[in-house]
């Protein structure tokens, strides 16, 4: 009996060593060594900060400003404009938005729609927790890091409404927007409905309103590096400012936003101005988006230079390979920084050169120009030629001055009225082909689309096709699966 | 290596050392009075022991102790004799219904299989031994009623889908648990394991075999025992397979240089080739697909050896398996090592199993529509383009660095250039200690430990001259090594008691368990390989002008799961049995508050053919009706270790470190369960002649993990969550019948077929589109959600679709979707059959899977008339060209409202096939031949898996998971080996 008292001392010992051995703690109650969980964080302005660090990266999305999935405001703009072109090259990724065939089924709309909400997301937790950690002694940094929270929540949402709204008018109550977010919250009651066009603009323009306020008082240059500008300061949301109210109508405010930035931020000298797309210096960039090593960058889905595919090319009335028609000639420094005559099998073609890569790499690693101080010309020129006739010598001398710090020999013109805006759009056309413009420009002004080199792949598509002003693709359909959980969201008209 | 190889001599020389005082001779015989070799015969309470030889005669010299011998053969019942005073004992052993039919091993407990109430299939090892795959679960395939086994692919090594009793689950996993000895193993690195050591498998389908694991039994349990020792003289056996692999057939035709030439001119000849190049090129049909393709050679050698006394067994074996692809440059090699021992010591039992596994795959890119795959390109590569350019013996690259003339990379550069592997290391080692208590007989306490370890050092080169090295950062090549390592210990301990009172019999136990598993993942791209080197030497430092900046990367994480539960086996008068299950799982992977749950099941199983009144019932051999119900969960959540946290993940930018809000986490998070309730019949007539067993289940799962849509206004897509019902009813059949059974020649008939029917009861959101498919209330889960396509219009070349109303119209409109059907077959199967006549052996197996829709991704690519610069389907040949043209195919230009669609039935093919998917010739050497050359047994043997699909699916291969082939198809081998087995 002894020996069985042993043995059973000897098993029980043994089973609950080898039971407690591994405790609840060891087991059960495991926390992610890899990431930061949420519940508690950000736990300090410098996390905060790091949230707003993540708001910016989130523009490097394929369907925000980097390549892969449409690249919407990047490029898509200009791929679904008459600016740039299908080619044979084109492995047809992003047909369904450039021949405007797009449904509410489309995956290329759906990213667009996602993905400035993400970016909206980190700003709204940014602007969530800042005031938390805001004390008398870190006044100045908590503005810097709110007043770009702000501008950035003001940006995305408005680059949602270029191209999910039918028209941009500033004061209707009947057009409709998009939902503007102002709460960190993600969970199926979240039902938002879409504003109208003037409550939209009233949010953005408030928004802009505090980031100007704030970022006037900061503890530090946000921007100091000498060949890039990757963070929204004074002069950034002020430009974002200038292009709002431009596309409000709201003109004396867009000719003092645009001063303002023209001031901070002179035109680039020519010799200076291809480098801001290699990031050899900052120029006149106002913002621009990062793509550091291995991220990427915007251009990818129209010349994809690590293997010279030529997917979208150069419309021939923009420019061609010897440089002596078009809108953008030889002797504008222009050319070469946004073009290059590369060949391949069939013979050298024209393609976009301008996201090719950092110094002399050609890996399509580059960063994106949000906002330079040309754009902020052609804002004032056409905000002034706009307001009123008396106005129009200041508009014809803002694009003069511009012209002349890009062409060679430039010779003043002077025009007035229709002949005037034209050339501003023209301008336009040129100073910002490839930044994102082009469809929206044209949404905002003429409403047409002509195509004359051709729609969709050349073998396969009609050598012209036009895109009229009461067609349903000027505004993106609202996704499907957006509407299938959010009943309170209105379609487009006639999707 | 070698420290392995001493021990297992170690191991070896230990077996055998007795010392005697008394010769005993006899013959064993089986119960029809046959000589039965091989047999053992063992001194009852000593490791004192012999085998029979070739006529059942034994000597064997016992100690003066000796009071009985135990005679033990594989495949018959054992027996104990008394030895008395004779110097001559005999012995006739009874057969046993082989061992498969007998018992049931739940990984936890063995029970007889009469008194099991669950529904369960053994397969039997041998059919799985001796099948040529890299990955065993290939091999499961048709041979078990309610586990679907599909291969994605033919990559030497790669895993299969196994599905037990349907997709259980929407955004959680599907993937059966794997227990081997005892400890779960990862469902991976298969290819790293030899099958050739399993000695059983079961699949545990129902609540009452699955609820023992409680948490994580919801999508079955797929249990494998490996060989162990028997007491006896030492076996060695010696396994060897040499054979070859090749490409089924193509169903997938494209153009040949003539047709694509006439083709590009008919459609404005957008390359521009003058008369004479057309001529020129039209005679060039060069076959990318033989370029790439090859037939590979496959061999496989295995030394295994076991033996031991009754107190210490062993089994030991060393494999080696060289699988070369069907496509160049791939391939598996694997090694593996294994010893088993078992050791008796007064009211202790101690064992110890090891295996180690060491493989090297070389694969490529699968299952993509990416261009730089090569398996798309013999797809879409001109047929009058060359991988070799005949003038120079260079690659072609007319189109520039890497690439053809119409920009798709060079595949032969691709694959031949590039280098691309994955070196695995596996070990699964557990041990058990177990101890009788003296005082209570039937009482036992037991603890098993073991760990399931595998890491994983993988390569991808990409040379500068190839299309893929030249979009490396830098542009000049990149070299990413990866390496992960996985851990995962589980320790079971438990206190168990089986008696039989009178009546009444009780088997059960309490347990206690801890699994946790530990996973980490580093690795680093490096660029500007530009010195010849293709490892680390060869990567240059990078800065902001060479841009060779290197990527590192990390990750890891870990999960837990703490577990207490109790099983209990009742018997009465050996006809009713009652199984109970209850488990209690605790989790690291859910919210807090729901970290603990309970999990049970209930059985029952009434023996009818051993009632009174089916006594004299005559043919009826067997029958018993079994009836269970119970609860599982799904341990395999959609939102993975920590989705039920809210979290930010690291972000850069501007060479700043961020927090991205990348998990929007649900602190509510809970089990998915499944609910199963199972009938099931097992029935023998005949002198068991005809058995079969017949299983109709009811699985439901509720609170599915749900990644619930929300509006994607919150920066977010969906969120994890719980919701909704999916149901999944079905009857299984299966049926075994031996035809002719006779001493010289046998004929044996099996098969199974089970019928699988998936609805979804209830979602929160009806309707979710997923691209070709839908989530809809009432239907299966993948199921087809498409416009239906008409044809073409003669008049104008037009794409027709039919309208919800069935109205032919011009426009593709996304009103018009429709459910189609799904890509999960709800009727599966196997039929197999055996003939033996004296030693040669002819068995065939024909697996089918039927009504089952798959979207040809791979076809639309070869048809969207956007791709009209690669190759096309000889189909485009058939395009509309004038008005008044009859055919399917729409011209292909998009003016006027005729954009091509993809998202159309067009594209949705018929998935089903038949499939011839082993047949094997075999010959077993007679005794009186084998006396002479001195071994034990000899069997040669030819197989053949694959040689015969049929299938209208146009693909090479219609075996797949995915309810859409997306391209880069890499597909099963089609194999033939000859081997051969010898025992000494």
């Amino acid at each position: 009996m002894k020996k069985v008292f042993k043995h059973i001392f000897a098993a029980t010992v043994l089973a609950a060593t080898l039971a407690t051995g591994c405790s609840k703690s060891d087991l059960v109650d495991l926390k992610p060594e890899f990431s930061l969980e949420a519940l508690e964080n950000p736990s300090s302005i410098d996390q905060v900060e790091e949230v707003l660090t993540a708001a910016y990266s989130r523009f490097r999305s394929g369907s925000y400003y980097g390549d892969g999935n449409g690249s919407g405001f990047s490029l898509m703009p200009d791929m679904m404009s008459d600016n740039l072109l299908e080619t044979n090259e084109s492995l047809a990724n992003y047909k369904s938005l450039t021949d405007w065939i797009y449904a509410e089924d489309d995956a290329l709309v759906r990213g667009i729609w996602a993905a400035p909400y993400a970016v909206i997301t980190n700003a709204n937790i940014v602007l969530r927790d800042i005031d938390k950690f805001t004390t008398t002694d870190n006044q100045r940094r908590a503005n810097r890091i709110k007043g770009q929270a702000l501008a950035i929540r003001a940006h995305a949402h408005f680059d949602l409404f270029r191209f999910f709204a039918t028209s941009y008018d500033r004061n209707s109550t009947t057009i409709l927007a998009v939902p503007y977010m102002t709460e960190f919250l993600v969970s199926p009651s979240v039902k938002p409905a879409r504003l109208n066009n003037k409550d939209f603009y009233d949010r953005v323009i408030a928004d802009l309103t505090a980031a100007v306020g704030l970022l006037g008082n900061v503890d530090a240059t946000i921007n100091p590096s000498t060949i890039k500008r990757p963070n929204i300061d004074l002069a950034g949301a002020k430009a974002i400012q200038a292009r709002v109210y431009l596309y409000a109508g709201m003109y004396t405010e867009a000719i003092t936003a645009a001063s303002d930035v023209i001031t901070a931020r002179p035109l680039a000298p020519a010799a200076s101005f291809a480098g801001m797309y290699n990031e050899q210096n900052a120029g006149e960039i106002i913002w621009n988006a990062q793509f550091d090593a291995g991220q990427g960058g915007p251009g990818g889905g129209v010349y994809f230079s690590q293997n010279n595919r030529s997917a979208y090319a150069p419309a021939a009335e923009i420019a061609t390979m010897d440089g002596t028609t078009g809108l953008i000639r030889n002797d504008d420094v222009r050319y070469t920084a946004y073009f290059a005559t590369i060949a391949v099998a069939n013979g050298p073609r024209l393609v976009m050169r301008k996201y090719r890569g950092k110094a002399g790499l050609t890996d399509g690693n580059a960063n994106f120009p949000v906002f330079r101080t040309g754009e902020m010309y052609l804002i004032r020129a056409e905000a002034r030629a706009r307001t009123s006739p008396a106005q129009e010598t200041a508009a014809m001398n803002d694009l003069n001055v511009l012209r002349a710090a890009r062409i060679t020999n430039y010779t003043n013109e002077n025009l007035t009225g229709a002949a005037l805006l034209t050339a501003i759009a023209n301008e336009r056309r040129r100073e910002l082909f490839g930044e994102g413009h082009r469809f929206f420009d044209l949404k905002r002004t003429t409403r047409t689309i002509v195509r004359a080199g051709g729609c969709g792949n050349p073998s396969i598509s009609p050598a012209v096709c036009t895109l009229a002003s009461n067609a349903r693709e000027w505004a993106l359909p609202i996704p499907f699966d957006e509407r299938s959980v959010n009943d309170n969201i209105q379609q487009n008209p006639g999707y | 290596m070698r420290k392995l190889l001493l021990g297992l001599i170690a191991v070896l020389l230990f077996a055998g050392q007795v010392l005697a005082q008394k010769t005993i001779r006899g013959t064993v015989r089986d119960d029809k009075g046959n000589p039965l070799p091989n047999a053992s015969v063992v001194v009852r309470g000593t490791s004192v022991g012999a085998t029979t030889g070739t006529d059942g005669s034994y000597s064997l010299a016992v100690p003066a102790s000796a009071t009985a011998l135990l005679f033990s053969s594989v495949g018959f019942e054992p027996t104990s004799v008394d030895i008395g005073t004779k110097t001559e004992v005999n012995a006739s052993l009874r057969a046993a219904a082989t061992d498969l039919e007998n018992v049931i091993v739940t990984g936890y407990t063995t029970t007889q299989k009469k008194k099991f109430s669950g529904a369960t299939v053994s397969v039997t090892a041998e059919d799985v031994r001796k099948q040529p795959f890299g990955s065993f679960d290939q091999a499961l395939q048709g041979k078990a009623s309610g586990v679907s086994v599909v291969a994605n692919s033919g990559q030497p090594g790669a895993n299969a889908v196994v599905r037990v009793r349907g997709n259980g689950s929407i955004s959680g996993g599907n993937v059966p648990l794997y227990i081997m000895d005892g400890i779960e193993i990862s469902a991976a690195d298969f290819a790293s394991m030899n099958q050739g050591d399993f000695d059983r498998i079961e699949i545990l389908k129902d609540a009452v075999g699955t609820a023992m694991y409680g948490s994580r039994g919801a999508n079955g349990v797929i249990v494998i025992t490996t060989r162990r020792g028997r007491a006896g003289q030492l076996n060695l056996n010696y396994d060897m397979q040499l054979g070859y692999s090749q490409l089924p057939d193509d169903r997938l035709i494209v153009m040949n240089s003539a047709q694509k030439i006439d083709y590009e001119l008919r459609r404005g000849n957008p390359y521009g080739w003058s008369a004479a190049e057309a001529d020129s090129l039209r005679n060039v049909n060069f076959n990318w697909r033989d370029a790439l393709f090859q037939t590979g050679v496959t061999q496989q050698h295995q030394l295994s050896a076991s033996g031991g006394t009754a107190n210490s067994r062993f089994y030991a074996s060393l494999s080696y398996l060289d699988q070369e692809g069907i496509v160049q440059q791939t391939g598996l090699k694997r090694y593996t090592a294994r010893v088993n021992v078992d050791n008796t010591i007064k009211n202790w039992r101690f064992g110890v199993s090891m295996q180690v596994g060491y493989s090297k795959i070389r694969g490529t890119d699968e299952a993509t529509a990416y261009i730089g795959s090569p398996l798309n390109a013999i797809r879409w590569s001109n047929p009058y383009e060359r991988a070799i350019d005949p003038n120079t013996g260079d690659y072609q690259q007319l189109g520039g660095v890497g690439v053809l003339t119409s920009g798709q990379p060079n595949a032969a550069m691709e694959l031949f250039v590039n280098q691309r592997q994955t070196l695995q290391f596996k070990g699964v080692g557990s041990a058990y200690l177990e101890f009788h208590f003296p005082f209570l007989k039937g009482l036992y306490a037991r603890t098993n430990w073991g760990g399931d370890f595998a890491q994983n050092e993988g390569s991808v080169y990409y040379d500068r001259t190839t299309y893929t090295g030249a979009q490396a950062a830098g542009g000049n090549g990149s070299l990413a090594r990866s390496a992960n390592r996985q851990f995962r210990y589980t320790g079971t301990t438990s206190l168990n008691y089986k008696q039989t009172f009178g009546d009444h019999e009780i088997d059960g136990g309490i347990f206690m368990e801890a699994v946790k598993t530990d996973f980490r993942a580093m690795g680093f791209t490096g660029y500007g390989l530009t010195n010849g080197f293709t490892n680390e030497t060869g990567i240059t430092a990078g800065n902001a002008t060479n841009g060779y900046i290197p990527q590192v990367s990390g990750s890891g994480t870990q999960n837990g799961l703490q577990s207490y539960f109790a099983l209990l086996n009742y018997g009465f008068k050996s006809k009713y049995y009652l199984t109970l299950v209850g488990r209690r799982d605790g989790s690291s992977r859910l919210g807090v508050d729901n970290r603990f749950q309970n999990f049970g099941s209930v059985g029952a199983t009434w023996v009818v053919s051993d009632e009174g009144f089916l006594e004299n019932a005559g043919k009826l051999d067997d029958l018993r009706l079994r009836a269970s119900y119970g609860t599982t969960g799904n341990y395999i959540s959609a939102a993975g270790d920590y989705g039920h946290l809210p979290q930010f993940g690291r972000i850069s930018y501007n060479g700043a470190n961020g927090w991205s809000l990348t998990q929007p986490g649900n602190l509510n998070y809970r089990w998915e369960v499944n609910r199963t309730i199972n009938l099931g019949v097992d029935f023998a007539f005949f002198k068991r002649r005809l058995s079969g067993t017949i299983e109709a289940y009811d699985r439901r799962t509720n609170n599915l993990y749900f990644n619930q849509p929300v509006s994607q206004t919150t920066g977010f897509a969906t969120i994890p969550g719980n919701s909704g019902t999916l149901s999944n009813k079905g009857i299984e059949l299966s049926l075994r019948g031996d035809i002719i059974r006779t001493a010289d020649f046998r004929w044996t008939v099996e098969g199974n077929i089970t019928y699988n029917r998936n609805r979804v009861v209830s979602v929160p959101d009806d309707s979710i589109i997923n691209g070709t498919t839908i989530l809809a209330v009432g239907k299966p889960i993948n199921t087809f959600y498409l416009v239906p396509y008409a044809g073409v219009n003669a008049a104008n070349g037009n794409a027709l679709y039919l309208t919800q109303a069935g109205t032919l119209t011009q426009t593709y409109s996304t009103a018009d979707l429709r459910t189609f059907g799904t890509s999960d077959a709800p009727w599966f199967g196997g039929l197999s059959t055996t003939v033996m006549y004296k030693g040669f052996d002819l068995s065939a197996q024909v697996n089918f899977f039927l009504n089952r829709d798959v979207f040809n991704n791979d076809m639309i690519n070869l048809a969207n008339p956007s791709y009209l610069f690669d190759n096309m389907s000889i189909e485009l040949l058939n395009e509309w060209q004038k008005p008044g043209d009859v055919t399917n195919i729409p011209r292909p230009t998009s003016a006027g409202g005729n954009a091509f669609q993809s998202n159309t039935t067009r594209f949705l093919e018929d998935g089903s096939f038949w499939r011839l998917r082993n047949v094997t010739l075999g010959y077993t050497v007679p005794t009186n031949v084998l006396t002479k050359l001195k071994i034990r047994s000899a069997r040669i043997f030819v197989q053949g898996q694959n040689w015969w699909t049929k299938t209208n699916f146009r693909s090479f291969d219609p075996e797949s998971s995915s309810p859409v082939l997306v391209g880069a198809q890499y597909p099963a081998l089609v194999q033939t080996t000859v081997g051969v087995s010898l025992g000494f």
